[in-house]
């Protein structure tokens, strides 16, 4: 197998797209489900939703919860990232056209794959978080299906952050499905990333280098 | 008692060491409190200069650091290198993730044979986690030659010590037969182990085991509890399967899974 290229994957010259998006996850989850705001009363509406917002709450309750441990505090963002973004969605956009032609099998190794990756790059980001705010600056639908709510974090340690949200609401269980940091895709920029791996790479070989990331293990005591 | 000589220097060695130790200690948990509070420069602070001084599990607590960019520009050559230091010295995580960058090629041009060295290693250690990715490594053929039969192997030494993953593997490759003999119960009953840790795959695919009564008595509504439990982890093989379960169910029988599924709790 031809040797991956070096920097893939959400690495080269995107930590600070991936810092911002995260920075942006967590303040919006503090708005949407720690208070009351105009994002939640058009999102959240239903009885799937209440099931969301409580857990929302119960993650940002465990946020400020001094002395639970870090990888405690992982886990729990993780449940939560879970029940806000529709990580099948996702993971089928980002792998594009090579989504068609891959075997059932393939399809369900990489969609675990895939969204543990999502995970774990999103949750083992959670230290980061230092008071951030945000604020709903306004809302718009998108096609028939989605809604963008655009927001403006502010945090104490540099410049605000203008974030915009697109969720699809269906069936009353609405999912995140892109996060945009001043106008750059998540959901694009990882789709970039894979296809230039996958030009180098089988499908396989992506899949084994995802699961390689996730399998690495965490500080030790 | 004749007495051992010990030269003088050794012996003041010995007495620094000694001393060194404790206040070592202390700047290790003192990097280890920052980390769990998420102030990962003054961890980085206190694990630096442990690190220098040829700590094994400073350094590797300072490759995670770089891997993950916490406290510091993410940097996975230097992660790798990290590691490379704290796996000579044996340290068995870092020989895990040090085989993990050589899979993904992160940090390091990719080498899966270099990487089954690496994994060997702290498999022989007894790290379950590696067990099991050296048992993968085995079963698909990375950097050594498929063996059923050696995959089998190591993903039972991991499912033995309370790998979820590994258990779920050796379910399904007593399902199929695939390194080792066919058996529908054994099956069910590795499926099971991992489900009632709170692994989705495992509890759809024990699901699916009640369902088709294929290793356990047939058993709609333990069936139903296993997949909705499943599919409320947002698997959506098990949304899928749940729909199809409900198709042929009461409206009484689906009501007492999902009371059954409000009511479990996963197993520590």
């Amino acid at each position: 197998m031809a040797p991956p290229p070096r920097q893939w994957a959400g690495k080269s010259g995107l930590p600070d797209v991936h810092r911002r998006i995260v920075l942006a996850l967590i303040a919006v989850l503090a708005a949407v489900f720690g208070a009351p705001s105009a994002a939640a009363d058009t999102v959240a509406h239903g009885v799937a939703s209440q099931h969301i917002k409580k857990l929302g709450e119960e993650a940002i309750a465990s946020l400020r919860t001094p002395g639970l441990a870090l990888e405690a505090r992982e886990a729990r963002l993780r449940k939560l990232l879970v029940e806000g973004f529709d990580m099948a969605f996702i993971g089928r956009f980002v792998l594009g056209r090579h989504w068609r032609t891959a075997s059932p099998d393939q399809q369900s190794e990489y969609m675990q794959a895939f969204s543990e990756y999502i995970l774990k790059v999103y949750s083992s980001r959670l230290g980061g978080y230092a008071g951030e705010t945000l604020a709903v600056v306004s809302e718009r639908p998108a096609g028939d299906k989605d809604m963008i709510v655009n927001t403006r974090i502010e945090r104490p340690s540099g410049p605000p952050i203008e974030a915009a949200w697109r969720v699809r609401v269906a069936d009353n269980d609405p999912r995140i499905i892109d996060i945009a940091v001043s106008g750059v895709s998540m959901a694009v920029t990882q789709r970039d990333e894979f296809a230039s791996v996958l030009q180098r790479n089988s499908l396989n070989g992506l899949i084994e280098r995802l699961r390689a990331r996730t399998d690495k293990m965490a500080a030790s005591r | 008692m004749t007495g051992v000589r010990v030269p003088r220097r050794l012996t003041a060695a010995l007495a620094l060491a000694l001393l060194a130790a404790s206040p070592a200690r202390a700047d290790f948990e003192a990097g280890w409190e920052a980390y769990q509070r998420g102030d990962f420069a003054a961890a980085l602070a206190a694990w630096r200069p442990l690190a220098a001084a040829g700590d094994a599990r400073a350094t590797y607590n300072l490759g995670v650091l770089y891997d993950e960019g916490k406290g510091v520009v993410r940097d996975d050559a230097k992660a790798v290198e990290l590691w490379r230091h704290a796996a000579d010295k044996g340290f068995a995580p870092a020989q895990h993730n040090l085989a993990n960058s050589l899979i993904a090629g992160d940090g390091v041009a990719a080498d899966y044979r270099e990487a089954l060295a690496w994994m060997h290693r702290a498999a022989d250690q007894g790290l379950a986690r590696s067990q099991y990715t050296l048992g993968k490594m085995y079963a698909y053929g990375l950097g050594v030659a498929r063996d059923p039969a050696q995959a089998v192997g190591w993903i039972r030494k991991a499912a033995d010590s309370g790998d979820v993953r590994a258990q779920y593997n050796l379910g399904k490759m007593h399902r199929d037969g695939e390194g080792v003999a066919r058996d529908l119960g054994q099956s069910a009953s590795w499926f099971r182990r991992a489900a009632e840790r709170g692994y989705a795959q495992a509890q759809a695919a024990l699901a699916r085991r009640y369902a088709a009564g294929e290793g356990v008595a047939r058993d709609p509504v333990q069936a139903m509890m296993w997949t909705v439990l499943a599919a409320r982890q947002g698997l959506e093989r098990a949304d899928a399967q749940r729909r199809s379960f409900a198709a042929q169910m009461s409206p009484d029988d689906i009501a007492q899974a999902e009371k059954l599924a409000d009511r479990w709790r996963p197993r520590p």
